[in-house]
């Protein structure tokens, strides 16, 4: 009878059994395929926390961002300036960048959160251009566009790893955190006000909701994990510049998958970000690495995308499910009673 | 007792007075209809009291308490909540996540809300339909669900703008008896309705704009004959 509870607490119960194996599954693959292999998978997982970080300001909260590199470069620079400077692990490095991320996300939300329409996704462009610059100006604090080489230890104390299966299982347990908050954060009572912002902001408003405050709570989330991503990078690459950290290149790249796997959906990143490292080998194989090749690519996966499917890729994971699983359940949710 | 005083109140926009110092009040348990010709201030009014827009000058009073240029959401966790007389529904999900928004704005447990959710789509019918997309509902529906999804919020004064326009006499009919339901449960009603048969059917006592300006108020049967009212507005002796 009650068919919605059962549902709700599906969704909110974890599949225990198919997870696990999902993650047995990953946690083997580095003893199953060579390194060139996990390179890759590296990659998605990369990706993935990126995407799913961003889904909970784009996706969940309905705005559009299109400068995250920002948060990713305050997050890889903070770590490694600290750790050239002064020593410091990379791990604490990290937490320090992970925080240094809130107050420049406060920057953009505070002025463009009161307002409507395109203005929050054109700040996020000008702020990712803006700590571009800055990084490229102060040269003597950040070597400029020459870019920092980072010293590869190999030392776990110092967020590096002395094989990449080190990096394999560390990007797979992030990727898996992040997707694990945007689960919870999804259906959490802020999950809810999130979406009811997405939907339609003046309703939302009507019933209770404080968009302004939500959009930044959202916002806030979204830089701290991905500052957090930006510092592990910089250990794993060995290599930022500004080019490399903050450029509209990746920003476009996360919110890419973010779309092409399904906004506001919980595994959408994860299908994104496989897409998006597969179009990037694929790309450049058909181009030979000609400059500009990959971006044509992405161009058309996004038509592709938008055209043909809006909603995501992951929501045709979850029908084949259905259908395989669920075929004397005839009903579906969409039916329209007259 | 009052639980809506509203003092002197003008509203501009440039060189347009769309309310023009206007007084009256709401008293506990009742409805109150509200009516005018287009462009009255009908919506004005009510965006005025549900803070979508500042007013330029007088009060407006809730329970006693100052409620003048407070927020939405701020009027909202009082017990002050309103419907949209276009309806907004949240398209892209499900009628209960719809309440769900509604009733998490009081309830942060949200088992206890999911509860609540669903008791209310009971009692506004919706509750075979609580697992569609709102997209996939017909107005009637969506008019029900915008008026179940502000009582989620349990409110104590319920804004209602012209939730019968475009619906056929018999929903309509289900309509009004459902804003009697909520009416039956405590709630108090303000209510804007072009349908006469409607407003004067339902409401205890009606208030008349014209111009921005109150032009009368009373009982429904003192209104239908009142010579400015005709005069203004319904054009005729008004029988019902």
């Amino acid at each position: 009878m009650e068919r919605h509870i059962e549902t709700l607490e599906a969704i909110r119960k974890i599949p225990k059994l198919k997870l696990g194996i999902f993650i047995l599954l990953l946690i083997s693959l580095p003893f199953l395929f060579p390194l060139s292999f996990i390179h890759y998978i590296i990659l998605i997982f990369f990706f993935t926390a990126l995407t799913a970080a961003w889904n909970m300001i784009s996706g969940f909260g309905g705005q559009l961002s299109l400068g995250h590199s920002a948060f990713f470069a305050v997050g890889a620079y903070t770590s490694t300036l600290l750790y050239i400077y002064f020593g410091l692990s990379p791990w604490i490095g990290m937490v320090i960048g992970a925080f240094l991320a809130l107050p420049t996300a406060f920057l953009i939300g505070y002025p463009t959160f009161r307002l409507r329409g395109a203005y929050f996704v054109l700040a996020t462009l000008a702020l990712a251009e803006v700590i571009r610059r800055l990084l490229v100006y102060f040269r003597g604090l950040t070597k400029g566009s020459v870019g920092i080489t980072l010293p590869f230890t190999g030392d776990p104390r110092l967020l590096q790893f002395p094989s990449e299966k080190g990096y394999y299982y560390l990007f797979l347990f992030l990727a898996l955190l992040v997707i694990f908050v945007g689960w919870k954060l999804r259906y959490s009572r802020m999950g809810y006000f999130f979406l009811a912002i997405r939907e339609e902001q003046d309703a939302a408003e009507a019933l209770g909701v404080n968009p302004k405050r939500y959009k930044m709570i959202a916002l806030l989330i979204s830089a701290f994990i991905t500052a957090i991503t930006g510092s592990i990078y910089a250990q794993w690459a060995c290599y930022i510049d500004p080019d490399a950290v903050c450029s509209i290149e990746l920003s476009v790249q996360i919110a890419l998958a973010g779309i092409v796997g399904g906004m506001g959906t919980v595994w959408g990143p994860f299908a994104g970000a496989t897409i998006l490292v597969l179009s990037q080998g694929v790309g450049l194989t058909l181009t030979g690495g000609v400059v500009g090749g990959v971006y044509m690519l992405y161009g058309v996966l996004l038509i592709i995308a938008i055209l043909i499917r809006p909603q995501g890729v992951i929501g045709l994971f979850e029908e084949a499910y259905k259908i395989l699983t669920k075929p004397l359940s005839g009903k579906l949710t969409t039916h329209v009673d007259p | 007792m009052l639980i809506l005083e509203v003092q002197g109140v003008t509203k501009r926009f440039g060189g347009l007075t769309a309310l023009r110092d206007l007084n009256f009040s709401i008293n506990k348990g009742e409805i109150l209809g509200l009516i005018g010709p287009n462009g009255a201030g009908k919506t004005t009014l009510f965006n005025v009291i549900a803070g979508v827009f500042p007013l330029d000058y007088g009060n407006i009073r809730f329970n006693g308490e100052e409620i003048t240029g407070l927020k939405p959401f701020d009027l909202c966790s009082r017990g002050v909540v309103r419907t949209f007389q276009i309806v907004k529904p949240f398209l892209n999900i499900t009628v209960l996540d719809n309440l769900m928004v509604g009733a998490l704005s009081k309830e942060k447990d949200l088992r206890i809300a999911l509860k609540e959710s669903l008791k209310i789509l009971e009692f506004v019918g919706l509750a075979p339909k609580k697992n569609l997309l709102a997209a996939s509902l017909t107005l009637e529906d969506l008019k029900r669900l915008e008026m179940a999804r502000a009582l989620a919020t349990k409110p104590r004064l319920l804004l209602l703008d012209e939730v019968v326009a475009g619906l056929n006499p018999k929903e309509t009919e289900e309509t009004l008896a459902l804003v009697r339901k909520v009416h039956d449960e405590g709630v108090t009603i303000f209510i804007v309705e072009h349908v006469m048969k409607a407003v004067m059917s339902i409401s205890d006592r009606i208030m008349v704009l014209h111009h921005g300006e109150k032009i009368a108020e009373g009982t429904p049967s003192e209104i239908a004959q009142n010579p400015h009212v005709i005069e203004a507005y319904l054009g005729e002796r008004y029988t019902f």
